[in-house]
């Protein structure tokens, strides 16, 4: 079986620096990869490399047997691979509908009620979405008011919309009341089953990811340090040594 | 939103009963703004005003009003279009003059050198807009907003100059007249489409699936894109729309003048005007740059009768004003009064 | 060939006023963001002080040039202080805004006062001429130059070697960490707006005796500089002059070799080659500040 996301030897370089060196990575169907490290072991920066947001200086990277290297990020997430930002990317002055229904495709033209169901599919689709992260109430709602912990909800339904293969979560606890971490978990754990859309989270919040992955990939300075099912990555003694330890 | 009630009085703040009162008096302002929140009660007085323009040439108004109604709605038309680009997606042109003149001599050479009567030039004034807008915004609008701002208004000085060193296409300082059609009532009517138009198709804007694109554009270009949609895409096409409704009021204009050369095509008051009817009235508002322009052109007429450096000083003072202290313009003060009452009313009712 | 090195001569005079031009838009807008759009407009009031001076109190504009650029400095600080300063770290539109509405306001003044007739400062060596290798400059713009050169070797002492340019180099490159240690941004942004006026200040009053001007020129002059800001790079001094010349030289050679047309496309071939240089090397000639939007 091949994987359906795979990264090979992706090199990304800041001037001297080598962010990443040569790292392989793959996500399966359906899988929840949890992506740890120290602070700059490229987590990040491999992150944007999927996604397209940073151009990578080596490798290729497939989705789904599609070659994306060097795509537009917004062709790659059409594709199917989506992501969410550290620091939760939504559009305060919409609502939290338009929000939602940003990854529309506008090149559509408006069908003035003759083919109205794709159209209603979406927006049905939307509300579901917003009702099963709880935000279902605040649909009218500009996406600014809304607080930290639901502006991250909100784009996690916006990263799911579309109906992604995979999506990347970047941070998804940073700025969560600890007590919603809990909820927001659970509010993942559906999603995944319901849409049985492959995650990968990067997290710092270590306890959160080893409750969450199927699988878990340690990168150190730009390279993957270890891999494998979560427990046997705890009990691993480089990593503990690295970056569990202290 | 909440008004932040200082917990801790500073020696300079307003005493905290001051503030009580202030509120006190916001709701009923808020009640009368959040009613033209309506949208059935909106619809119904575009409608009404709308009637009331269509039959108010019937009622023989003379030439100067219907030319003061005409301007209005030219200017209704210009502030909408500029609005789409500089307002939707916050890439703010500033040479968008450019598209006017552009217009205006597309009118003005397919007259003189292909002796085209001058109405089956008028489709091809949106097309040449169109045009440029791509080859120049292509490259242009790859640069963040500051640079493409000033950009625009290089590409504007560079076809002014261009406009006036090709003397023997253009007819250079000389300029190019055309045959005179002295028809007021017909150029009412004429403006007072292209106005409606425009504003309704940005008001259709605002709610589609591209306008919000483009409000997604101009608040976070990257997570934009990592929503799917193609920025350059929506830049580009904000762009070319803004500049080719803006290349037919040019050559709408040209035709009603009958007078055509660089200085009157590409003149910097335009920009000037632009500029301040829009962030008058509300930048990046559907009904702001309307009301703006209304405002303006009403207020320049009762007020204003003067030209040259006095109209200068008078609009320079007038944008510097209302950047310090206005900077959301008219409808903008006006939306965030509304929501202001919405929050309210929603509050009363979970208190409940 | 000897008509050659002549045109580029005249390209390199004019490209040193040019300099001294765009490193005063180049220096307020690396440090405070904003683009001064009035700035052409401050030119020309430094050029009508010149003039004035002259005129009516016979003095002679490089005499009056120190005193000319205080009133500068103490012209854009009074203007940052009071205006500018409401508008920084808002959307760059309130900037652009306000500074243009600074500008027409000048430009409306300066119509009032001067009328729209060119000027030009009249010297005791106004029709004097250089030679150098058989090369010929008027005498107003080898001082035009010479000035142009003294001033900009002092503004890079200014801002390399003493502590206030220190300063303002630390505000342009991080703001946040600048109020750490200590420096009072507001101070800061007022003292770089103040020699950013003082450098145009001087420019119009070189530019006054070697050229005739008028109210008018204004929007034309800050599109030069914004033209060379782009092409060298925001925020380097040597990029900024490099492309000053290349301006400077596009120009003289356009007027030269283009047959009738050449002499009114200043913008034009600035503006064509801006939007080349953007597409080919989007951060300018030398690096320097991102340009593009970053997708």
């Amino acid at each position: 079986m091949t994987a359906l996301l795979t990264a090979e030897r992706v090199t990304c370089r800041f001037g001297g620096l080598v962010a990443l060196d040569a790292v392989d990575f793959h996500v399966d169907a359906g899988e929840i990869v949890g992506l740890i490290g120290p602070n700059g072991s490229g987590k990040s920066t491999l992150l944007s490399c999927l996604s397209a947001g940073r151009r990578a200086d080596d490798g290729r990277i497939r989705l789904d047997g599609k070659d994306i290297t060097g795509r537009r990020p917004s062709t790659v997430a059409r594709l199917g691979l989506t992501r969410t930002f550290q620091d939760a990317r939504v559009f305060g002055e919409l609502t939290v509908t338009e929000n939602a229904l940003l990854s529309r495709d506008w090149t559509r033209l408006p069908s003035f009620g003759l083919l109205r169901s794709p159209e209603r599919a979406a927006r049905e689709r939307a509300a579901g979405l917003l009702d099963l992260v709880g935000l279902g109430g605040m649909a009218r709602e500009k996406a600014g008011s809304l607080s930290g912990g639901q502006q991250r909800l909100l784009e996690l339904v916006m990263a799911i919309m579309p109906g992604p293969k995979v999506v990347m979560l970047d941070e998804a606890t940073s700025g969560v009341n600890p007590a919603l971490i809990a909820e927001l978990s659970e509010h993942l754990r559906l999603l995944h089953r319901e849409e049985n859309v492959a995650f990968v989270i990067v997290e710092h919040n270590v306890g959160f990811v080893f409750g969450m992955a199927d699988r878990i990939v340690v990168l150190q300075q730009g390279r993957v340090l270890a891999e494998g099912p979560p427990d046997e990555v705890k009990s691993n003694q480089e990593v503990i040594d690295a970056y569990l330890g202290a | 939103m909440s008004s932040g009630t200082p917990t801790v009085s500073t020696p300079g703040a307003p005493p905290p009963q001051k503030a009580a009162q202030r509120l006190s008096a916001a709701p009923v302002r808020a009640l009368a703004a959040s009613r033209l929140a309506d949208p059935r009660l909106r619809a119904g007085l575009f409608a009404a005003g709308l009637a009331a323009l269509l039959v108010t040439p019937l009622f023989g108004l003379n030439n100067s009003a219907l030319l003061l109604f005409s301007t209005v709605f030219m200017w209704i038309g210009l502030t909408s279009s500029w609005n789409i680009i500089s307002g939707f997606t916050g890439y703010v042109d500033f040479g968008h003059g450019v598209f006017f003149g552009i217009g205006g001599y597309t009118a003005g050479l397919l007259v003189t050198h292909l002796e085209m009567p001058f109405w089956y030039t008028v489709p091809f004034a949106p097309v040449f807009g169109f045009v440029f807008a791509l080859v120049v915004g292509y490259p242009l609008l790859r640069l963040r907003g500051v640079y493409f701002s000033i950009a625009m208004l290089g590409a504007f000085m560079a076809m002014r100059e261009l406009a006036l060193v090709f003397r023997d296409f253009t007819g250079g300082s000389g300029g190019i007249i055309f045959e005179a059609v002295i028809d007021r009532t017909l150029f009412y009517y004429v403006f007072l489409g292209v106005a409606v138009i425009v504003v309704l198709g940005t008001v259709w804007l605002r709610r589609s699936q591209l306008g919000s694109s483009m409000l997604a554009v101009r608040e976070n270009e990257i997570g934009a894109e990592a929503r799917g949609i193609n920025t350059t895409m929506v830049k580009l096409t904000a762009f070319c729309v803004a500049g080719s409704i803006t290349a037919l009021i040019g050559s709408l204009w040209a035709y009603q003048t009958a007078f055509i050369d660089p200085a009157i095509m590409f003149r910097d008051v335009l920009l000037i005007n632009l500029a301040l009817m829009v962030t008058l009235g509300g930048l990046g508002t559907v009904w702001g740059p309307a009301l703006g322009a209304t405002v303006f052109i009403l207020l320049r007429e009762t007020l204003w009768e003067t030209e040259g450096e006095d109209f200068l000083v008078f609009f320079g003072v007038a944008l510097i004003v209302v950047v310090l202290t206005l900077p959301k313009g008219i409808a903008g003060s006006l939306a965030d009064r509304v929501h202001l009452a919405r929050a309210r009313r929603a509050g009363k009712e979970e208190s409940r | 060939m000897g008509q050659l090195s002549q045109v580029v001569l005249d390209g390199i005079v004019l490209g040193g006023f040019y300099a001294l031009v765009a490193q005063g838009l180049s220096l307020v807008f690396g440090v405070m963001g904003v683009l001064n759009l009035a700035h052409g407009e401050c030119v020309l009031i430094g050029a009508y002080l010149a003039w004035t001076a002259q005129h009516y109190l016979g003095v002679d504009p490089l005499i009056a040039l120190p005193v000319i650029m205080a009133l500068g400095f103490g012209f854009g600080w009074v203007l940052c202080r009071t205006l500018v300063i409401r508008v920084v770290e808002r959307p760059p539109l309130m900037s652009l805004l306000l500074t243009f509405g600074i500008g027409a306001v000048a430009q409306g003044v300066l119509l009032k006062l001067f009328s729209s007739t060119p000027r030009v400062t009249t010297t005791g060596y106004s029709a004097d001429v250089v030679s150098i290798f058989g090369l010929t400059i008027p005498t107003p713009r080898a001082f035009m130059l010479l000035g142009a050169v003294v001033i900009l070797v002092l503004t890079w002492a200014l801002l390399n070697r003493t502590r206030v340019g220190r300063s303002i180099q630390a505000a342009a490159q991080n703001k946040a960490a600048a109020r750490v240690v200590g420096i009072d941004i507001a101070a800061v942004y007022a003292i770089a707006f103040g020699i950013g006026i003082a450098l145009v200040f001087a420019g119009g009053t070189l530019l006054g005796s070697a050229q005739g001007f008028y109210p008018f020129l204004g929007p034309l002059l800050t599109m030069k500089a914004f033209a060379i800001v782009v092409l060298g790079g925001v925020g380097r001094m040597t990029g900024t002059v490099l492309a000053a010349m290349v301006v400077g030289l596009i120009e003289t050679l356009l007027a030269s070799y283009v047959p009738s047309v050449g002499t009114g496309l200043g913008i034009a071939a600035a503006f064509i080659l801006v939007v080349v240089v953007l597409v080919v090397r989007p951060n300018g000639i030398s690096g320097g500040k991102q340009v593009t939007a970053g997708v």
